[in-house]
Parts: C-alpha cells; structure tokens; sequence
C-alpha cells in the first residue's frame, strides 16, 4: 500500500465524522451570523420536543427518542441521457441520525450543541485576543478545552450555565489509552475486571480506549465465537447520566434498519437496531447508558446475531470514579512493562551469533507466507574478514563482534524513509530499490555502516539526484537539502552505471546451507526459480505468457496465492506482470482478468479500469464505477485518466455500462505450474 | 446567505450565486487548496474551478450541505493538479509532508502489489476512527482530509504544537496497528 493511496483513501471517510472534524476546524473563524431570536426558538423547540418524547417513552426504548437530529449527505443529483430521458442511479445515500448517548437525558447536550453550531464570538477586544493566535485557549480550564471544545470564556460560562440548569456535572479529566498495551489501564483504574460476561472473559481481547474522572468509558474489543472462530469488533460507551457527555454516535437511516427491543437472560431490557451497516445495541440502565457498537461491514449481520452478542456484555459493570494518583501510576507501570518487554524482546534478538538470530526472526513470523519470505545472505561486505548477514526482509545488515550479533545497518535507522528491496553491484555498492516508489540509494561500505553515494528519486515523471540520506527530525522524515533535478537519461546512466551481482542467497528456514545462486540468462526464470525456492506453497503457483503490446514478445503473468495465516487460509493473488531491469525488480502491476487483444482490466465490485502496455507502461484506457451516489461513471477513451477528480466524468445508465464492460470480452488464460516453466 | 438561497441562486442560473459561494466559502475552500498547494495563484485557480464546477453540477444536484459538496470537489481537483504538478514534490508544503508522515502506517514492510481494495481500506480507516476519541479523531482528519498544518490545528483546537505532533503520531501508529491487525498491511 502507498502513501498516496492511503491519502486518497481517507478522502472518502463518512460524512459525519468530515462533518465533526469541519466543526472543530471552524473553531476560530467566523460563522455567518444567525439572529439570536432564531436561536433561541429553535433551541427551545428541540429542548420542548426532547421533554415530550422524554415523559411518552419512560420504559420503552426507542431510536426515535435518541435522536438528537439527522445528518444528510449530499442530496443525490439527478442526470439525464441525451435524450432526456432519467438516468435511474443504482442506490441512493441514506442520511444518518445523531444519537444520544446519554439515553433521554439529553436536553442539556442537544443546547450545548445547539449553541456550538451558531456561536460567533463577540467582537469585543477580549474575544479577539481570545480567538488570535496565542495561548489564551491554552489558559482555559484544560477540561473545558480538550473535552469540551471551548475556546472562550464566553463558551465556556454558556457551558456551565447549560450544566448547572440541567443539574448536571462536566467531565473534569479525559484518559486515553493509546496503545493497546494500555487497554488494562482502563479496567484497572476503573477497577473492573471486564465488560463482559465470566464465559466471555477469555474470548474477549480489549484494545485501547478512554475514560473519564466520572467513570464514563468508551472501550473498543474483539470477541472471538468458540464456535466458529470469528473474530467481531465492538465498542462500548458507558455513560454515567448525571454528567453532560460531549459526544454522540449516528445510526445510518437505511431503508432496512430494523429496531426491536429485546431483554437478556438476565433480564436487561436492551434496544437492539441493525442498520444495514453495523449493529447497535442501547441499554438504559438507572444511572447510566449504555451504548454498544457492533461492527458489520465484514459480513451480513441477522437480528439473532446481534440478540448473540448483546447477551456477551455484562449490564450490571460498575465502574468506580477513578483516582488520579493510580492512574498514573498504571500508565507509567504499563508504558514500564511494554519498554521492558520490549527491550528484553530486542536483546534476545541479537544475544547470540547469526544461527540464534534467525532462529528467533523465524519464531516471530506472522504468517507462513511472513516467514517463506525470510531470506538471507552471508557476505562480507567492507572486507575486514568478517562476513555480514544481510536479512532481506528486515532490510538490515547484521555483523558479528566477539560472536554476538551487532547491528551494521538498520534501514528504520539508518535510511529513515527508504524501504526496499537489497542488491549488491560488482564495485561492492549496496543498492536499496525503493519498493514502494521508483528510487534507488546506493551505499558504500564503511567499517561500521553503510555510507550513501547517491540516490536517484522519481515522482510524477521528475527524477531528483540526492547526496545526502533522508533524516529524522522527531518522528517526521525530512528530504534531504541536497538535492539536484535531472533528467530521466542522466538518472538512467547513474542507474545503468552499476551493474549488480548474484551474491547468493538463501531462505532462513534453511540456514546453514549453501547459498544458492541463479545463473540464468533469462531474468524472468531467475524470479520463477527464486519462488520455487522460497515458498512453501509454490507447487500452487501458475505462469502464462502473453503477447500484450502486439508485436509478437512474450509478457510473462504469474498467479501466486500466498498463505495468510497459520491456520493456512491462503489469500488468492490476482495475475500480476512484474517487470525487471538488469536483474533490478522494476513494476509490478496487478489486474484482474485479461481482455481480448491484450487489454488488462483491474476489477472490484463495481469498479472496472482498462489499460494496454506500452513498453513497460500500463496505460490506462477506459474507466467506469458505481459513484457513491449510485451512477455509472466513465472515463471515456483520450481523456486525462490519471486524476481521482470525477468533474469530467460522464453519466451513463447502467445498460451503457454493462455494453461498454461487455466490449471488452474476457479471455481465458492458459495458466502452467511455475515447476515447468524452462529454466534457462 | 443561506445556503438554501445560494442554491436556488444556482438553480436560477443568476451569477450571483458564485459571488455569494465566495463570500461565504472562498476562504473555505482556498484553504483547503492551499493546504495542497501551496501557491496562492494555483489555489486561487482551484477555487475558481470549484465554482465553475458547481455551476456545472448544481442543477441537477441540490447539496444538503454545500460545504461539503464543495470541500469534496477543491480536495479532488487540488490533489488531481498537485498530482500532475511535478513542482510541488520539489517545494514541499503539506501533501509532502503529511504522504511523508503517513509512511509511518503503511511502513517499510514488504505487502504484495495492490493486495489491499480500496474499500476494504475505507471500511477499515472508518472503523478505526470510530474507536478514537472525538478530539483525536477530528485532529487526524484535519490534518490528513484538510491537509492542515500542524500549528493551526493547534490553534484551532487549543492544544499546544506538540501535543498535536504527538497525538498524531499516536493516532498514525494505532491506524497502523489496526490495519495490520486486518491484514491490511
């Protein structure tokens, strides 16, 4: 995965959440003005309708009476065709309700949010120095602040006022527990010894969550069924009601949400609803409310799932108003206990020669596919007689010093920001091939480390000369300042300058034995050799050969599933082509089916990109999906197709779509097991 | 102006609507531009593309919430110009350094070649958010959906400069944890 796609990704998270992080963002600036009459009235309309559905559903919960308000997406447009004629969309967006997690105690929460959407600080010479840039804020009570949201004193007296008029108390202290290691610190400082039932207390893995001074929590886990072993994400908020708790959750208005009550064998009457893209459960007890999120995006869920794991949680937890002292000192105890583990973890790794230490990476993988793909090397790199253990995978260099094992190069360290793939060049250079990007660092050996030579970068078609490595500036990685634009011919005559070897190489699960070597003339067989090697599973590995640019040479395509877990669930590989360059991996591009006349079609779901390959390129040809408002998109054949922006997109009915898919027949492929692929 | 009555100003094809568009949401959307950019002309073209964009789509669309419908189409169409822009990577700004901050989720492990959907991925990122207090989360959104830097989240929120940097940075080795947890990465 890149970093690009990662970003794009986030591009496309639910709106409410945009929505929440659009008001926080909107905290300084100003608002467009809304008359205070207007204000008070709606404010007190939604305080009046929360009284009357507060006193008609004192027994029986329901949705409706939590809901504070609706969050529409954008309203789904309509298109025509050519002709006129209605373009139908193939589903539409369902608004989401925002939903109290106070059960009906929730007036005071509906006003202080009330209040937050149409807040404009006053343009008094105070507020102004409140709202400029400076540590004003910073000088409000941290809870009013970091809870809260406040950034004025004004906010912050309307905040107390709401609380006092409603009789209840703010939330003084917000714990995080960041890391999952820290998810106990939740339980202990809480003093709980879960939230879960006894049966479930061994099937239940906690992660990390937060909790308040009040003993408000909010608890992410994972229950494993016994049964099947499937593993189901949930969340647990637990709501003390006499405090005015700032956060609420949504509900997606689908057109299939369901909602029933049910009651427990223990006999909690719970609010179950499923809609149609997770699960929740409500509970409302006396003194508290509780709200649980049940994860159903992984697969369909049915009511008598959701009655299943209500049954998991125990309704009766009583968490007691934690003290500041020991929750400090179980956070310091746990980050204590992670850094010692953590520490012993990494000198067991090194205390020993070459054999313990892979012996020990070995013990740690986390797959078979993880440990099929620890590969070494044995090779004495700065000629002081001592040969150093190249670990691929870790991309670290290991040397010996009085039969210990002591790091030589350490890419997290050492190369911050480079990731790749270790080669070796006859002058002894050592290359990194950027893995995830097209760049390579060339390094010279010195007697306790790896020195950089060079570094040729390309991003978006400009390539960028570095002579000095990337480095670590707190946590954030920095370009190096040295740094020189040229051309794509003066990158490829460094690139060529070097010509790499066959060092030899090996897998860790058979240490000790010869390095094996590849002398094959044809690069394509030395990758297929390699993963004959490699690979446990490689007897499932198949190879075709295609003519994809049309001039008669042959593309090899490999398909190879790879084991997941040690349970041995093997993930199915798509085809996927990968390019080399004097014995250097280049691209690997993945697809999904081969078309007629050498098209490559990448497909999910309702997505479908065509490309052709020209050169070593892939070239994107044509490309339709199913937009979030439902309509058939198409990229149409000489439009600039690598933009993610959808403005130049042309509407299409799903019909025209299917025509367009169905221009590009699919053709099978005559798929041959690696093993008889010629060797030469 | 409301937004309903700039919406019908579209609907009523009357220029005005773009002037009103501007007067409320010009500074909206040029920060989000600019956050990508970081070139004022080229952000200011972005902006100007998002109305002509809006024109164009509004009717037949009546966005419920036109700032969102706006803020998604400047974020497409600056990320779509910082793409093709080979400037941008050479002078920095927050796109650099916020794909540079996000290698600490995607990391240096070796992960086969488009192994991951991207819908698996939204799904993923989404359940995530929903574990991380609302603060946090709001933080992570701002600067990687917003692409703000880290001194005006600072402002915006009241939390000092390095109480950002470090709840980022916890938020991005969480993310991590939990896509690796999904066999995402």
């Amino acid at each position: 995965m890149t970093r690009m796609y990662l970003l794009d990704a986030i591009g496309d998270v639910r709106g409410d959440f945009l929505l929440e992080a659009r008001q926080l963002r909107e905290g300084r600036t100003k608002k467009g003005p809304r008359p205070r009459r207007k204000l008070l009235l709606i404010a007190a309309v939604i305080a009046l309708s929360l009284l009357l559905v507060g006193c008609a559903v004192a027994y029986v919960l329901q949705l409706r009476d939590l809901t504070l308000g609706t969050i529409s997406r954008e309203n789904v447009p309509t298109y025509y065709d050519e002709e006129g004629n209605l373009i139908p969309t193939e589903a539409s967006a369902a608004p989401r309700s925002i939903v109290s997690l106070q059960g009906a105690n929730q007036q005071a929460y509906a006003e202080w949010s009330e209040f937050l959407k149409s807040y404009q600080p006053k343009e008094t010479a105070a507020a102004q120095l409140e709202t400029s840039k400076g540590a004003s804020a910073e000088a409000l009570p941290e809870n009013y602040r970091d809870i809260y949201s406040c950034y004025t004193s004004e906010m912050v007296v309307t905040l107390q006022n709401i609380a006092e008029k409603y009789g209840l108390n703010l939330l003084k202290k917000e714990y995080a527990c960041t890391y999952d290691y820290e998810a106990d610190v939740l339980l202990q400082s809480l003093h709980l010894d879960g939230v879960v039932k006894a049966d479930w207390m061994e099937k239940c893995r906690y992660l990390h969550g937060y909790f308040f001074d009040n003993g408000s929590f909010s608890l992410p886990m994972e229950l494993t069924a016994e049964e099947s072993g499937e593993t189901v994400f949930a969340k647990m908020d637990y709501v003390r009601k006499d405090c005015l708790y700032p956060y609420t959750t949504t509900v997606a208005m689908t057109q299939t949400l369901r909602e029933w009550n049910y009651t427990t064998r223990d006999g909690m009457a719970l609010l179950l609803v499923l809609d149609g893209e997770n699960g929740h459960i409500f509970a409302d007890r006396a003194d508290a409310f509780f709200h649980i999120y049940v994860d159903a995006s992984r697969r369909e869920m049915q009511p008598e799932d959701l009655e299943r794991i209500a049954e998991c949680f125990d309704y009766a937890v009583a968490p007691q108003t934690p003290s500041s002292a020991e929750v400090t000192q179980f956070f310091a105890q746990a980050q204590k206990d992670y850094e010692a583990s953590q520490e012993s973890r990494q000198q067991a790794l090194y205390s020993g020669g070459y054999g313990a230490y892979v012996a020990r990476r070995l013990e740690r993988a986390d797959s078979p596919y993880c440990r099929d793909n620890m590969l070494y090397s044995l090779l004495d790199l700065n000629g002081d007689g001592i040969e150093e253990l190249i670990d691929y995978q870790a991309l670290q260099i290991l040397t010996l010093k009085d039969g210990q094992c002591t790091v030589y190069f350490d890419s997290l360290r050492d190369a911050p920001g480079v990731s790749g793939l270790f080669y070796f060049c006859q002058d002894g250079t050592v290359l990194i091939r950027g893995m995830f990007d097209n760049s390579y660092w060339y390094y010279r050996p010195g007697a306790d480390g790896l020195e950089l030579i060079q570094a040729v970068d390309e991003k978006l078609g400009s390539w960028t000369l570095y002579r000095e490595p990337k480095h670590l500036e707190g946590e954030r990685i920095l370009e190096p300042e040295d740094k020189q634009a040229i051309t794509k011919e003066e990158a490829y005559a460094i690139i060529d300058s070097y010509s790499v070897r066959d060092v030899g190489i090996q897998s860790m699960k058979r240490f000790g034995e010869p390095l094996k070597t590849y002398p094959y003339r044809d690069e394509n067989a030395v990758f297929i050799a390699k993963m004959l090697d490699k690979y446990e599973n490689s007897e499932d590995f198949v190879y075709t050969l295609e003519d994809l640019r049309g001039d008669g040479s042959q593309v090899l395509i490999v398909r190879i599933p790879y084991v997941a877990d040690w349970e041995g669930n093997v993930r199915e590989g798509s085809p996927q082509i990968y390019g080399f360059r004097n014995g250097i991996r280049g691209t690997v591009f993945s697809f999904d089916y081969l078309c007629e006349g050498g098209v490559l079609c990448q497909r999910e779901d309702d997505y479908y990109e065509f490309y052709r390959m020209e050169g070593d390129e892939f070239v994107s040809i044509e490309k339709l999906f199913v937009d979030e408002n439902g309509y058939w998109m198409r990229r149409t054949p000489g439009q600039d197709l690598n933009t993610s922006g959808r403005l130049d997109y042309q509407v299409i009915t799903r019909e025209q779509a299917r025509e367009i898919i169905a221009s590009y027949p699919e053709t099978g492929m005559n798929w041959k097991p690696f093993a008889l692929y010629p060797l030469q | 102006m409301e937004d309903s009555r700039i919406v019908e100003l579209y609907f009523e094809r009357s220029e005005q609507a773009i002037a009103e568009t501007d007067r409320k949401y010009g500074p909206y959307c040029y920060s989000i531009a600019y956050n990508i950019l970081t070139n004022q002309e080229d952000a200011q073209e972005c902006v100007s593309d998002t109305y002509y964009a809006a024109w164009n789509r509004i009717p037949p669309t009546r966005p419920g919430l036109l700032s969102a419908f706006l803020g998604k189409i400047t974020r497409h169409i600056s990320i779509d110009r910082w793409r093709r822009s080979t400037a941008y990577k050479r002078t920095g700004g927050q796109m650099t350094l916020a794909l540079d901050e996000l290698g600490d989720v995607t990391g240096p492990e070796e992960t086969p070649e488009d192994s991951v959907s991207r819908k698996e991925l939204v799904c993923a990122i989404n359940r995530f958010l929903l574990t991380i207090p609302k603060t946090e989360r709001g933080v992570f959104l701002c600067r990687y959906w917003y692409l703000d830097d880290i001194e005006t989240i600072g402002e915006k929120t009241g939390l000092t400069r390095g109480n950002v940097s470090t709840m980022l940075s916890r938020t991005r080795k969480k993310l991590r944890q939990a896509l690796k947890k999904e066999g995402l990465l």
